[in-house]
């Protein structure tokens, strides 16, 4: 596939883009905080790799040098244009949901609000490990840095979650105790 | 102190974290891409050699056999060395010498003492 798109195949490159395009967009789009940009830094890194294949050499490299490249562009980006975090705080019109469903909500938008107010690295070692299931020997490689220093980014990165959403996943503990006992 | 071990708390938080939102890819967005890639080339990140213009062996060996054939025949004419200087010309090759030394006279100078 990746040969084929290096002869300019574009049917191939379509089917290359329907496996990578959902990890990549979903990994930008927590990086840039939900931001309307998401679509053309996706869009970006697909195009440098169609302009210029012959920089990945095993096609098992792919998804991670698309996630590296990606990844880079979106904190360019960000770096050059900072979002703000009130784009991924989507709360539905309180009067169309139940009591239950708006607190699902809230709970989801506090969630959101945690990890985008990680510190950049942080946020995109959670990112790359616990949404798009990723190895820490994986990440480190997408992020070009030593499985030790992805451990240290993660550990941080937790950290700092469990503090912002302390109310949260304490409430979530006992609850799984509770359910056990 | 806290009541619940490292694997729970982490257990949780990895739970928690399943509440974030999954955002959804926007519809047409793959298509967007294939328009957008079909718009722009593909290039190749060897940069193509452009080979120097190649010069004719003629052009280089004429002007150095015509400076070799004019050396030589000013060379064999006296008449050149007036324009040279007069280090170079003044007696170079003169090495006749009426008075050939056979050393015999300086040996005196070398003795030590009187040799008389």
């Amino acid at each position: 596939m990746l040969l084929a798109s290096a002869r300019r195949d574009a049917a191939a490159f379509a089917e290359l883009v329907s496996r990578y395009y959902k990890p990549v967009y979903r990994m930008v789009w927590r990086m840039m905080n939900g931001n309307a940009e998401t679509e053309d830094v996706a869009q970006e890194a697909f195009v440098k790799l169609w302009q210029n294949p012959a920089q990945i050499r095993e096609a098992k490299a792919l998804k991670g040098w698309l996630m590296r490249v990606a990844s880079n562009l979106a904190i360019d980006r960000l770096r050059r244009k900072p979002h703000g975090i009130d784009a991924i705080a989507e709360v539905a019109d309180p009067r169309q949901v139940t009591g239950a469903e708006l607190e699902e909500q809230a709970v989801t938008a506090r969630v959101n609000q945690a990890i985008a107010s990680l510190p950049e690295r942080q946020k995109l070692a959670v990112t790359l490990v616990y949404f798009e299931g990723m190895s820490n020997i994986s990440a480190a490689s997408v992020m070009d840095i030593s499985v030790e220093a992805i451990e240290s980014l993660l550990t941080r990165g937790k950290r700092a979650l469990r503090e912002s959403l302390a109310e949260d996943w304490r409430g979530l503990l006992d609850e799984l105790s509770s359910k056990a006992g | 102190m806290e009541k619940y071990d490292e694997t729970q708390m982490d257990a949780a938080l990895a739970k928690l974290l399943k509440r974030a939102t999954d955002p959804a890819v926007p519809e047409g967005a793959e298509a967007r891409l294939m328009l957008a890639i079909q718009s722009v080339g593909q290039q190749s990140n060897v940069v193509p050699f452009q080979p120097r213009p190649k010069m004719q062996g003629w052009t280089i060996g004429l002007p150095l056999a015509a400076a070799l054939a004019l050396g030589i025949y000013l060379g064999s004419k006296d008449t050149f060395d007036a324009y040279l200087p007069e280090a170079i010309t003044d007696g170079v090759a003169d090495m006749s010498d009426s008075m050939p030394s056979t050393g015999l006279d300086d040996a005196e100078s070398y003795a030590e003492g009187d040799v008389t």
